[in-house]
């Protein structure tokens, strides 16, 4: 909740200063500075990016990988506990920083095309994803545990194996939502609470496939709509 | 007549002959039933699919089954229940009698009663025909050489856990929506239900494998006999033994086919009177008792034991059908608060391999180099079997995927070895002895499914010792 707050704080104080671009995909991204927004690049662009780019996943991701997190700490003597969920969430969001570099590195060359139609394409990519065996294998990745020996530098390493494979499994699962969230045109933090509650339920659903098919037809809905609004 | 519904009577395999109009009944239906076109809900096919099945893609309710969950017992409760209904049907249909119900196999029982029952055993009836009751099982099985070893077919421990809810508890722990760590089977899944499957079902048997299981005629029987032991364990005088109240199990639904294959649902409360609620009852269940007025739920369901680990190995055990034992570590500081109210668990986590090798393992904890293997010493803490191993990262149907484990109340060893000054700082000796069929009376050893199974390695990630308090 407190992640949830920061980061709706730090969007609405974006509002005022990030010019209205439409043909541009950047201002969807507070926290990114007017220099980036314009197709700048530049040391002061990441510096301000990178640090929301993490308070927007955690935001986002945390909330499912909560039980894991508390799988660590219960299977860790009580006095390691903290660092074990330290490792484990720090594993965990390094993986969805080096994503966020990669998804901002890809994104560039779009930086130009009208985003009410590159959103809905890119949503319905991943409504389309939704159906892989690729996204289930990423789904049964996430659900993955790992033997966690009790202590020394062993523990230490099956314990950011454990937020390795974590991780991986989700930003294989999620990755084409969060593109194609990071991509939408308007009220990017209701955006941001859509695709985390689809992702959540996803992950967390007693039904994976019948969850990973509801989650396609909406996502496959609401692309559709954006898609009718652009035409 | 006073047109009240009829009560299906449940009798033991072994007290119906071969040729009693039950068992051939049955034979029969089974045959009917495979003759069907395997897209009809009522088929053999897709009866034994929605247990599980290898076939893609799957069809409506295919690999339904419920294991190392809390709904294990009300499942296989239900699906029983219109299998049995769907096979009375193809009864009458064949002129058999109209109140045919299950059998169940009492392999608890001994002697004889733990080896396959007679009409079972043969691939060719006396007219020369196929025996719709065959199929492939462990070596000994089907030739009635080998019986079901006590350790494996005793339902003892189970029917003496005092909770339905709770880890190593009669019915399984609280299944969440996540698996991490949480639910799990419970006693009476892992012995005798488990063990039972891996030794019926031997190296290539199709018992040994959820996706395979029901397509053996068996295996109708062998979950008529884990229904009635859940009767029986509610049954216990005067042990309190309850199942479980909370709304999460309760009002939890399945769905089936009924015999016109027709879509159905129950409630996992909706089935807990076997006479009132489902019109059958066991040819051994004691009178029903007296339906308890709704309570409260415990203080353990709202209040879940708070967790704590003290000892955990870190390295992976290897089991290929020898004797293993390992030493679990209990850290000195952990393990110093061991208050009258804490009790002690040990858990196998992580279990992994292949395939099911069909051997099952009994556990002990304290087993000391001199003293011998023995069920009934109260070193032995359970057993473990690998029923399920194939799927469980990966499972077929619309489940999420766990991680396969066990987990065994130590507290008494524990206590004994605290009061000696050997628990907190010392290494707690978990011994893993496997189990085979038991050769008959004259019967060479190699007649009867060896345990070894160097071809087919198990690997426990990890052995981990918990209080809850």
């Amino acid at each position: 909740m407190l992640v949830w707050l920061v980061y709706s704080t730090l969007w609405v104080q974006s509002l005022g200063r990030v010019p209205e671009a439409k043909t541009s995909i950047w201002w969807c991204m507070p926290g990114m500075s007017a220099a980036a927004s314009n197709g700048a690049q530049g040391v002061t662009s990441a510096v301000s990016w990178l640090p929301m780019w993490l308070l927007m996943s955690a935001a986002m991701t945390l909330p499912a990988v909560l039980p894991a997190a508390q799988h660590a700490a219960v299977n860790s003597f009580r006095r390691r506990r903290s660092s074990a969920v330290a490792v484990f969430l720090g594993t965990y969001l390094l993986l969805w920083l080096a994503y966020g570099i990669a998804a901002d590195a890809a994104l560039a060359p779009l930086r130009a095309a009208p985003a009410d139609l590159i959103f809905p394409l890119a949503l319905a990519t991943a409504a389309a994803y939704e159906l892989t065996p690729a996204k289930r294998w990423a789904v049964n990745r996430c659900h993955r545990t790992t033997p966690l020996p009790p202590s020394g530098l062993r523990g230490i390493a099956s314990v950011g194996r454990f937020g390795w494979i974590n991780a991986s499994g989700c930003v294989a699962s999620c990755g084409p939502a969060m593109l194609a969230m990071l991509l939408a045109p308007t009220a990017q933090p209701l955006a941001m609470a859509g695709f985390t509650i689809a992702m959540s339920y996803g992950r967390l659903t007693r039904r994976p496939r019948t969850g990973r098919r509801r989650v396609a037809a909406c996502y496959a809905i609401i692309a559709s709509l954006f898609m009718l609004a652009a035409l | 007549m006073n047109g009240a519904p009829p009560v299906y009577v449940r009798r033991d395999i072994w007290s119906l002959q071969p040729d009693d109009p039950i068992v051939t009944a049955y034979a029969a239906a089974v045959k009917t039933m495979r003759e069907r076109p395997e897209d009809k809900p009522t088929s053999w096919t897709y009866q034994a699919a929605m247990h599980g099945t290898y076939e893609e893609p799957d069809k409506r309710l295919w690999n339904e089954c419920q294991h190392g969950t809390w709904y294990f017992l009300p499942w296989h409760r239900m699906f029983l229940y219109y299998f049995e209904r769907i096979v009375r049907a193809a009864v009458i249909e064949n002129g058999g009698p109209a109140d045919w119900a299950l059998p169940y196999w009492n392999y608890g029982l001994g002697g004889d009663h733990a080896k396959l029952p007679i009409a079972f055993r043969e691939p060719t009836l006396a007219n020369g025909d196929e025996n719709p009751l065959f199929a492939e099982r462990a070596d000994g099985m089907n030739s009635g050489n080998g019986g079901l070893p006590g350790w494996a077919a005793s339902p003892k421990e189970a029917l003496e856990r005092p909770a339905f809810i709770g880890k190593a508890e009669f019915g399984g722990d609280r299944t969440r929506p996540t698996h991490h760590a949480k639910g799990g089977g419970g006693e009476l899944e892992q012995t005798p239900h488990n063990v039972v499957h891996g030794l019926v079902g031997g190296e290539q048997g199709v018992m040994r494998d959820p996706q395979t299981a029901a397509t053996d005629p068996i295996f109708w029987l062998h979950h008529s006999n884990i229904d009635r032991i859940w009767s029986e364990w509610i049954g216990v005088p005067g042990a309190g033994h309850e199942d479980p109240s909370e709304a999460p199990w309760r009002a939890h639904s399945f769905s089936f086919f009924d015999e016109a294959g027709a879509t159905a649902a129950l409630r996992c409360d909706g089935v807990l009177a076997t006479i009132a609620d489902l019109g059958y009852t066991y040819d051994t269940e004691p009178p029903p008792p007296v339906a308890p007025a709704p309570v409260a739920p415990s203080d353990a369901a709202v209040n879940p034991p708070e967790k704590e680990m003290i000892g955990a190995t870190d390295q992976e055990t290897v089991l290929t059908g020898e004797a293993v034992t390992v030493s679990v570590a209990i850290d000195e500081r952990a393990a110093q608060h061991f208050d009258s109210q804490v009790h002690a668990y040990l858990n196998v986590e992580e279990v992994k391999g292949e395939s099911n090798p069909g051997t099952g393992y009994a556990v002990y904890a304290n087993l000391q180099p001199d003293e011998s293997i023995d069920a009934q010493s109260s070193r032995h803490v359970g057993n473990l079997s690998f029923f399920g191993i194939e799927r469980s990262g990966d499972p077929a149907g619309d489940q999420p995927p766990h991680a396969l484990g066990s987990s065994y109340e130590i507290t008494a060893i524990a206590r004994e070895l605290d009061e000696r000054g050997e628990w907190a700082g010392h290494e707690l000796r978990v011994t893993f002895e496997p189990l085979s069929l038991v050769p008959g009376e004259g019967v060479a050893h190699h007649e009867v499914e060896s345990a070894s199974h160097p071809e087919r390695p198990v690997r426990l990630g990890r052995l981990s010792v918990f209080y809850d308090a």
